[in-house]
């Protein structure tokens, strides 16, 4: 609340390019804000510049092309997902996780980009777009690279972005249209909670995919999983995998347990 | 029928829900100044020093005020003067306040306060209240040569004895946690320096006149230079009261430092970080039993966390000492209750106090004991309870007014269909896929203060010469419908529709202290004494106004009209009329006392409460054994008020207090560590929301007391205090788990 920050609504994608090289980390993104405002309020981030990202006309671009598959622009926010009927068609993974992803209000502001520049290990829509192949378009006034979303988090809060770096936009493949999974999330209460954990588990060409949340520093994706495998098979690949910690919300152990617990739940539905 | 009493009505819904209301953080004066609380980075520390130049220096700052600069007491307390209202020498816990920064903007104040400098030598906290009472432990007491902050008892027979010779002894420990209130406004003061020479203070609280003492201690002036204004209230829980005080008490030091109004207005993570929480008990209970399934001795042992001060621990204690064999007759009772100083946030009021925790081992040991005797939980509990002209633990004979235990109970268990779902518990094997489960219990509730203190209430009701009434009392609107009631109460003595009635606006200083708004004693003793001042209205105009009436003792006043039935009557507004024409004042002044009670504090024998309110609750789970989860699918209670004056009002107490108590069985948890409290939000904290709730049910039973003055007793607190224990019977009854500790948590490899 005491924190000042200058703030900056660019209309151009080179504007807002060229405050963030200018200012580098003292520069944040502001898309839908709800990340980054109550951080801010309670001082965990201090930026001195808020560069708000909602301007540029590219914002709320979602189209999808047999072509160059679905494309999410950085302002796309959650509850655009779960109305876009070609989403909720050809790309109902998408649509599973945002369900799920707080309470109606929230889902009106926050944004899929922000959702994963945030990097919280319990990101709900990391999971389908792991599953999905999705890319991570960075633009920075040096120009674009795209990363996959397996090489994207790299710790709790963390991702491969440098300073400058702007995620202008999320591709998923259209190869990864028609994939079909389940999402299953433990909370403490129905309605709005961050996850305890979650786990979504989603069939692909090469095998069954695990996508867990809340289970290690970064959300993790098990991938090239023998579809023929029982449930307890599956479990013990995905919990190599994980690692998850005690907190305030449980403790590891019950997360580990509660890891497999989804798995022989949502493997016969995924299997069906 | 003539007086048919409206039992609608809620004279603040309108100004709530369109947002109009005015809280005390929507007050803005001209020069109010903005006062913000600097806390403490210790948990435990000696040698205390603040350094506030910078401070002072920042920008915008008028002020930056510590314990030395308090004119009078800095140190006060309901039953104990300990708690400091601005931390001098020791730090006790994390949500000392060392300072007050005060600026002519809020965000100001908050830049100031952040240069406040602290040094103090830390010391290691003493958070466990079994260690803090081990011989040797260090003494984090203010004032003490021990951490004993109390200790009750009751001794009545030989329990050991006894025992010896039970057929049957139930030998069980359970716990219960800390809970946070979370009434949805957080607390806020503003102070205003009046050029009367009085500090008025309008702010957030439960107890205008508890606020009162608070404020006068720290400034070291008389009560009545200090008037606190009644203000919209936003819940409180019993957890309006010290905490809530206190902030009206540095405001009010900062407005008369500066000679303007100051507010202070708490956020949420101040709130969870000061504010005084529901005691976590350890308790310990050996009973016996004959064959036949009757209590016939318990031993019992309590440990509760007193945290840092001692607040209200003594008589929250004293409750849990006189209900501590539930609504149940026991013979032979030997029980001892010890409260521990810690470096704990301090425990205090909250609705409940005292009963919840009890109620919580009590219920679970009477259905242990059913199933090993072979009996039925509804069996085992008709044995026992309580009944019409019998005793109780403590020797009051039950003979003054209805006791409806067995009338309440069947009524849940009618309603509920509890008998037949209870064949159908699954006690372990799941049926596809779900765990089922259905639990009651019940509980009595001694009603208002009991033998804690003094009760008794005042109202005044002041007729305009239109006709139109003025009506005020002592007891204060907390959000609960306190005001609403009170006119509804005196439109049906009166005989005059509600709308002619209008609440004043209620101070410290325009009528007497009529005790805390707490122990569900609002409706019953503010009530009780709105209902006194009607009637000693009513023989005023009856014998002013017998000339040209009749008889006083025939005069009714009903429909809008006095006078004796059959004979020429006047209009209310005639007959105020002819009681200005005569000069006397149609205005009264009403007292309710209630009746005497006794306590022997040796013992813990006496008549502890002057009524009882009966309740049973009952609750219908599922259980998934994959996950552990606990969902609800149906929760019933059936409540003895004596009489419900506003229906609604009192189904919406019954239901709320359900959905709390539904978090307390459930979900909440004060994650302290440390004496540090890890959840200061809502996010992390969490409270039951409308998903996480079923159908509920109430079906009110009406008993109407013969010692209250308009037959109700009352809802808050009954509400609340024994659906813990009805959902935790439930789950053993679903899982052939046994859920001794608070929150419910089932480990999934239990459910195997």
């Amino acid at each position: 609340m005491v924190h000042e920050f200058q703030y900056r609504a660019p209309s151009s994608r080179p504007e807002l390019l060229a405050l963030l090289q200018e200012h580098g980390t003292s520069a944040k993104v502001l898309a839908g804000g709800t990340d980054l405002l109550p951080n801010i309020r309670m001082g965990i981030a201090k930026p001195a510049y808020v560069v708000d990202c909602k301007r540029l006309p590219e914002a709320d671009r979602l189209v999808f092309s047999p072509s160059e598959g679905l494309r999410i622009g950085h302002g796309v926010t959650i509850s655009a997902i779960l109305r876009d009927r070609t989403v909720r068609e050809r790309f109902p993974l998408l649509a599973e996780a945002a369900h799920e992803l707080a309470s109606h209000q929230v889902r009106n502001r926050a944004t899929v980009a922000g959702n994963v520049v945030n990097a919280s290990p319990c990101s709900d829509m990391a999971l389908p777009l792991l599953c999905l192949d999705a890319e991570a378009v960075l633009a920075s006034v040096s120009g674009e690279r795209t990363v996959s979303f397996r090489e994207f988090f790299t710790g709790p809060k963390a991702t491969v972005m440098k300073p400058g770096e702007f995620l202008a936009e999320i591709r998923v493949p259209a190869a990864a249209a028609d994939r079909k999974g389940r999402y299953a999330k433990l909370k403490r209460v129905k309605g709005h909670d961050l996850g305890i954990v979650g786990v979504l588990l989603a069939s692909a060409p090469d095998g069954l995919r695990a996508a867990v949340s809340s289970a290690a520093p970064t959300p993790v994706l098990v991938s090239g999983i023998d579809a023929s495998l029982d449930a307890q098979a599956v479990d013990a690949l995905v919990q190599k995998a994980i690692k998850p910690i005690d907190d305030v919300r449980c403790t590891a152990e019950y997360r580990r347990y509660m890891v497999g617990a989804f798995i022989r739940r949502l493997l016969p539905e995924v299997n069906r | 029928m003539a007086n048919e009493p409206k039992s609608t009505f809620r004279n603040d819904a309108r100004a709530k829900v369109s947002g109009r209301a005015q809280y005390a953080d929507d007050i803005r004066l001209p020069g109010m100044a903005h006062a913000v609380p600097v806390y403490t980075r210790f948990v435990r520390a000696e040698n205390l020093r603040v350094d506030a130049s910078a401070a002072r220096a920042a920008p915008g700052v008028l002020g930056v005020f510590t314990a030395a600069d308090v004119p009078g007491q800095v140190r006060f307390g309901q039953i104990v003067r300990d708690y400091p209202m601005l931390a001098e020498g020791t730090i006790r816990c994390e949500g000392e306040v060392i300072a007050l920064a005060v600026a002519d903007t809020r965000r100001r104040a908050l830049a100031a306060a952040a240069l406040v400098v602290e040094t103090a030598d830390e010391l290691p906290p003493v958070t466990d209240p079994q260690a803090a009472l081990a011989a040797g432990a260090p003494v984090v007491r203010w004032g003490g040569d021990d951490n004993l902050a109390n200790h009750g008892r009751v001794r009545r027979g030989d329990a050991a004895k006894v025992l010896a010779s039970c057929d049957l002894v139930v030998e069980e420990t359970f716990s219960t946690q800390a809970v946070e209130h979370a009434y949805m406004e957080p607390e806020s003061a503003v102070a205003i320096p009046r050029p009367d020479g009085v500090l008025e203070i309008r702010g957030s609280m439960q107890h205008p006149f508890s606020t009162r003492r608070f404020v006068s201690a720290l400034l070291g002036v008389s009560l009545a230079e200090v008037e606190v204004v009644d203000t919209t209230t936003g819940g409180g829980f019993g957890g309006k009261d010290d905490t809530a005080a206190i902030v009206c008490a540095r405001a009010a030091l900062a407005a008369r430092k500066l000679g303007r109004p100051v507010k202070l207005t708490y956020d949420r993570e101040w709130s969870f970080r000061e504010s005084y929480k529901r005691h976590p008990y350890r308790l310990r209970y050996r009973v016996g039993f004959s064959k036949d399934g009757t209590a016939r001795a318990a031993e019992i042992d309590m440990l509760c966390d007193s945290g840092a001060y001692t607040s209200v621990t003594p008589w929250v204690n004293w409750r849990s000492t006189a209900q501590c064999c539930g609504p149940y007759y026991v013979d032979a009772v030997r029980m001892d209750i010890r409260a521990a100083a810690t470096n704990n946030v301090f425990t205090g009021a909250m609705r409940g106090f005292g009963a919840p925790q009890v109620n919580f081992a009590v219920e679970q040991v009477m259905d242990i004991a059913a199933e090993r005797l072979g009996l039925s939980p509804l069996e085992i509990r008709r044995k026992n309870m309580v009944k019409q002209d019998g005793l109780t633990i403590t020797g009051q004979r039950l003979d003054t007014h209805v006791v409806s235990l067995g009338q309440v109970m069947d009524t849940v268990v009618r309603d509920s269909g509890y008998e037949a779902k209870l064949a159908r518990c699954t006690r372990g094997k799941a049926r596809d896929g779900r765990l089922y489960g259905i639990g009651l219990a019940i509980s009595y509730r001694g009603a208002s203060l009991g033998a804690e203190g003094l009760d008794y209430c005042s109202a005044v009701v002041n007729v305009q010469s239109d006709g139109s009434v003025l009506l005020d009392a002592a007891i204060h609107e907390n959000g609960q419908g306190a005001e609403s009631v009170q006119m509804l109460i005196l439109a049906e003595e009166l005989g005059l529709p509600v709308e002619r009635i209008r609440r004043q606006r209620s101070s410290t200083s325009r009528i007497p202290d009529g005790g805390t708004t707490v122990a569900t004693r609002g409706t019953l003793m503010g009530g009780g004494a709105v209902a006194q001042a009607a009637r000693e209205l009513k023989r005023l105009m009856a014998e002013t106004l017998a000339d040209e009436l009749g008889d006083p003792a025939s005069i009714r006043f009903e429909d809008g009209r006095v006078g004796v039935p059959g004979e020429p009557s006047l209009s209310w507004e005639e007959a105020i009329a002819r009681m200005y024409d005569r000069r006397v004042y149609p205005y009264a002044f009403g007292t309710f006392r209630a009746p005497p009670v006794s306590w022997d504090e040796h013992t813990g024998q006496g008549d502890a409460y002057f009524t009882y309110v009966y309740s049973c609750q009952a609750a219908e789970v599922s259980v998934d054994p994959a996950t552990g989860k606990v969902s609800l699918l149906a929760l019933w209670a059936s409540h003895d008020v004596g009489r419900a004056i506003n229906r609604p009002l009192t189904l919406g107490q019954a239901y709320g207090g359900m959905v709390q108590a539904a978090g307390m069985a459930l979900m909440e948890d004060l994650a302290q560590a440390g004496g540090r409290i890890g959840n200061r939000n809502l996010d992390r904290y969490k409270i039951p929301r409308a998903r996480d709730i079923p159908e509920m049910r109430c079906t009110l039973v009406e008993n109407p007391d013969p010692n209250s003055p308009t037959g109700a007793k009352g809802i808050g607190e009954p509400a609340v205090e024994l659906l813990a224990p009805a959902i935790a019977n439930a789950v053993y009854n679903a899982t052939g788990v046994r859920c001794r500790d608070l929150p419910i948590r089932l480990d999934p490899e239990d459910l195997k």
